[in-house]
Parts: C-alpha cells; structure tokens; sequence
C-alpha cells in the first residue's frame, strides 16, 4: 500500500526517466547487477577454486588461466573476488534489512504513542547515536566471535538510529490525517494501525535509508574483517583480502588495488542508487 | 543558561550510563556472565578478591549496583592477557598518542574541508563546485584503511618520502620533531578524510542556506561588495551548523582510529582496544569503550556549551 497517486502510471515513467537522467544512479546500477550476477553465477562456470592453494605459483601476474594473477598462497585472485563479494554484500543487505525491522518497530512505536514514551524512546535514541559504536562491535566480536550471523546481528545493532528517526518523523506526519482517523473510527485496532496503515507511509523514505545502510554496513565490515575481527579467512570478503596484501605491499602491490576498487565501486554505486531513489521517492528530502 | 547547560549535562550522564549498563548487559549475556572477565590463571586468593570486586557471588541487580560504583568510582577492571594490569592505567598510557592523532586529524578536516565548502557554495554548480562533490562522495565511499594502504604504497614504497607506520623512529637518531611529524602525516590525513568530506558537504549546503537570508540580501542590496558580505555576513553565520557536524563526527573520529592506529601501528586507543578484541581481553575493551565514551561525551558538552555563544537565536532551550 502507497500513498494516493493520482495517475499511478504516470509516476512510474517519471522516475524511470529520472533514473535513465541521473547518469551516475543508472551506470551504478548496471554495475551492482553486474556484481550480483557475476558473484552468484560466477562459481558454476568452471572458474578456479577460490579456497585451492597452489603454492608453485604464488603472486603470478594476470594470465588467461588466472585473470587477475594469484595471491600469496597461489589462490586466484578474481575467484577469490566474487566469492569475497558473495559475503561482503550478503552481510550488507541482511544487515541494513535488520537495521529496517528494528528501526521500523521503534520508529512506528515511539511516533503512534508518543508523549513519554516518545520521549523515552528518543532520549534513547540520541543516547545510542553517541556512542562510539566500533568499540561496541569490537566487545561483541570478542564475546561471541566473528560469525557472519554475529558480524550481522551486531552491525545492524548499531546502526538502527538514524533511521528510527526517520521513520519516527513520517509517522508524525501522517498519524493525524483523515485516513488514519477512518480507521480508527472504523475499529482498526492499534497494531494494524501502525503497521499496516502508518508504516507503509514511510516506505519511501525507508527505501532510501536502506540502500544508503548497504553502502555503510559494507565500509564497518570491510575494516572489521581488515583487522581479523569480521569474516575471518579461509573464506574470503574483500576486507579480509587486504588484510594479507599489507604484508607484500613490496612485492605485490597490485594485491591491495583488486578488493579496494571492489568496496569503492560498490559503495559509490549503492550511495548513487540511494540519492537518486530520494529523487524519484522523497522530493522534499532532495539535496541542494 | 544554566537549564540549558543543565539539560545538556543531564543528557550527557545518559549516554555514559547507557553506555556502562549497555555493557553490562552485554557481559551478562555473554556464556559464563561475569565471569569471563576474570583470568582463570590467577591465585585463589586473587580469585576471590576479584570475585568480590565484581559481585559474583550476589544476584544480579547488586551486581548490576556494583558495575556501576566501579566507573563511577574510576575502576575501569583489570585486563586478562596483561597479566591483570589495571586498564586504567594503561588507558591513561595510551590517551596522548591518540589525541595528538585525532586533533591532528580534525585539524586537518577542518583546514581542508570548511575552505572547499565555501569555495564550492561560491561557484554554485561551476567547476570548483562539481569537483568538490566528485571528490567528498569518492572519499565518503572509501574504506579509510585502504586509502591508508594506497598512500604506504605510494609514499613509503615507491617513493620512501615517509615512514610507513610507528609513532616516531625507534634509536638514537629518531623522534626529532620533524621524524614525529614525517610519521604523523598519512595517519591524519587518512583518519581525517571521511570528515573533511562531511564538512565540506555540509558548509556548501550551510554557506547556501545563509545566502538565502534577509540579512544577506539587505546586506547586498545596500551596496556592499561580494567579499564584505561574505565575510561579514555569511561565513559566521554559515559555520554554526558546522559546529554541529563536527560534534556528531568526533565519535567516528576517535571510533574510527581503531582500523587507521592499527594499519600504521599508532600506540593509540584504538590499537590497544583491536589488540584486546584479538587477545579476547573482554576486560580491556570494556574499560577502553567507557573510557572513549567519556571523551566522546565530554567533547560534545563543550560543543553543546558553546553552541549558544555562537548563535544567540538558541535560548539555550
């Protein structure tokens, strides 16, 4: 359920011609897909191993049996890119998905109730947004360990407070409009109201939120897994990656380019995304 | 003046109390509860002083009563794999390094990214405008640690202009200031870029904003010179929001010093906070996040504080 459009057809086409406009969101666009597609169809095409040592053939240069080279145990590199990307951008998505269920229960809650609640709610709220989250994931990760189930569940735990407000501010905005008053007239009980009738007003603007968290999440897991505190090898994730090029920055720079380019092209494709979804969706959030 | 510093002091208090009873909640989840924070190595007699310390043997919410009078009394706990060294010592160790990293990095966004704002907002969609916008989003999509490995590849590998990690050389000839500071250049800059770009970001659209002010108008329509105006009118009046900014970005200033101390091997905070998540040292990261907490929340009342100084609109409400 959306807000009342009066020619829903005539939206569509508009922000698909806003999304073909915006040059950066479309070419961002087709590169995610690219990625996306590459790394899940990429390990059935009889690629190398990315897990396989060789180590009679360590930091080969690029060739037509392994197009990017090999690292410092002789593992193909671009193997080892796509199964990294499976990973990093996994853990993106269901972490910014986490961050939008909890954000959503808090933002919904705190706008319908209001009064003390909201206050309590909110004062919270700030109070999380100062802390120093990383030091927090790194209390979690020596806890229970660096799991990607954990490395998710603790990401989106620390990331959930910006879009509460969000939310927060679209329900206020619309909790006392004629159509939320209906249905109470009409016997719609408190849970519905909020979840099926108020939430769905903030979709837009959780639309953006999320695909500007992918983006964020990806860059926190990066240096978590950098530092040997995220997803820890044999399996591979781009930060991990470059965890092992530091120590041949002599021999193999070439090793710290690869799964840098990945995580910046991504990010900068999902922040492109994001804006241009504020454009299409959210027209009064737009930048200047 | 004193209700509004008084809110503000009381919202400061929360934080830190979420933060110390975030944590506790954290450890009592954790399987073994409070206990992982003891050494299983230690004496019996230490055991048991150390037990005591920590309220095992009483339930859980004179427990809780006693985590709480620990920070406040200052005890940050003692560390598992330093041989139980008191964190607080070794915070207290650690705190110069990391603070002469962060003001430098703050120094350095501050330097670099107020002035491209205001360039970028003066030539509105022209050149110096669009590039500025290329380079903060690039810089904002960039894991710092690998813009840090780029530079060490570039600067001490190829071109060895500049030390590729510590604090200052280890021997008779190092630790001069022009060797400190040869060492201090890529850790600043590198923490420093994600808040330059945010600033810069942030003064263009301030600097925009307050261009679209009666005052300003007033101000140009009575004849003064572009320049006057700007400096007169405009740059004042446009910092106050960046003020703001700088305060919400001083916790990722000082939280993100954990990946950029740990890629230059900075005695800092953060590395000490990543070695004890490697070591398991649940203790030591605890009493370092407090720690950092406390600086965080102590930063952001003096910017609260003098928020109203800046702009007298805020009746300290």
């Amino acid at each position: 359920m959306t807000a009342p459009s009066p020619r829903p057809g005539g939206r569509l086409r508009r922000g698909l011609q806003l999304w073909f406009a915006h040059r950066t969101a479309f070419l961002g666009t087709l590169w995610l897909l690219l990625v996306v597609v590459a790394v899940l169809v990429g390990p059935h095409l009889g690629l190398s191993d990315p897990n396989k040592i060789d180590l009679r053939n360590t930091f080969a240069p690029p060739s037509s049996e392994h197009w990017l080279g090999t690292d410092e145990n002789g593992r193909d590199v671009f193997a080892r890119l796509l199964a990294g990307g499976k990973v990093s951008l996994a853990v993106g998505f269901a972490s910014a998905a986490i961050t939008v269920l909890v954000a959503s229960l808090v933002g919904v809650v705190a706008g319908y109730y209001g009064g003390l609640v909201d206050q309590a709610i909110m004062r919270l709220t700030d109070g999380f947004m100062a802390i120093p989250t990383f030091f927090l994931l790194l209390i979690i990760v020596s806890i229970w360990g660096s799991s990607p189930t954990v490395l998710v569940l603790a990401l989106a735990l620390t990331r959930w407070m910006g879009v509460a407000r969000i939310v927060r501010a679209e329900v206020l905005r619309f909790k006392q409009q004629e159509f939320v008053m209906a249905a109470r007239a009409a016997g719609v009980g408190e849970a519905r109201l909020m979840f099926k009738h108020l939430l769905p007003q903030a979709a837009p603007s959780l639309i953006v939120a999320t695909s500007l968290q992918v983006g964020l999440v990806m860059l926190v897991e990066a240096g978590l897994s950098f530092l040997g505190l995220g997803i820890l090898p044999p399996l591979a994730s781009w930060g991990n990656m470059l965890t092992a090029s530091q120590h041949y920055l002599w021999i193999a720079p070439r090793l710290a380019v690869y799964p840098g380019v990945m995580i910046l092209l991504a990010v900068l494709a999902l922040n492109a995304v994001g804006d241009v979804l504020r454009d299409i969706l959210d027209p009064r959030q737009g930048s200047d | 003046m004193a209700r509004y510093l008084l809110g503000r002091t009381l919202a400061a208090l929360l934080v830190l109390w979420l933060v110390i009873t975030a944590t506790f909640v954290m450890i009592q989840a954790a399987p073994g509860g409070l206990s992982i924070l003891m050494n299983p190595n230690i004496s019996a007699e230490e055991a048991a002083r150390l037990g005591r310390n920590l309220g095992l043997d009483r339930p859980v919410h004179e427990q809780y009563v006693q985590w709480l009078g620990n920070f406040l009394r200052g005890d940050l706990g003692a560390s598992l794999s330093y041989a139980g060294r008191p964190v607080g010592a070794m915070v207290v160790e650690r705190l110069p390094a990391t603070l002469k990293l962060g003001l430098s990095a703050a120094l350095f966004a501050v330097a670099v990214g107020v002035p491209l704002g205001v360039a970028a907002a003066r030539h509105q969609n022209g050149f110096v405008d669009q590039a500025a916008g290329v380079v903060s989003g690039t810089l904002l999509a960039t894991p710092n640690f690998w813009l840090g490995i780029l530079l060490i590849v570039l600067f001490a590998v190829q071109l060895e202009w500049l030390p590729a990690s510590g604090i200052r050389t280890i021997g008779s000839r190092g630790g001069g200031l022009a060797d400190q500071l040869a060492h201090l250049v890529m850790p600043a800059v590198v923490l420093g870029t994600s808040t330059l770009a945010e600033l810069t970001r942030y003064t263009r659209s301030a600097w925009l904003e307050t261009m679209r002010q009666d005052y300003v108008r007033t101000a140009r329509s009575k004849g003064l010179a572009r320049g006057a105006v700007d400096r007169k009118h405009v740059l004042k009046n446009a910092l106050i929001p960046v003020v703001t900014v700088f305060g919400v970005a001083l916790p990722r200033l000082i939280g993100g010093s954990a990946v950029v101390e740990t890629l230059f091997s900075w005695p800092g905070l953060g590395q000490l906070a990543v070695d004890a998540a490697l070591r398991r040292d649940t203790p030591l990261i605890l009493g370092v996040t407090v720690f950092v907490s406390l600086m965080v929340v102590v930063s952001n009342l003096v910017i609260d504080a003098t928020y109203p100084l800046l702009d007298p609109r805020v009746h300290y409400s």
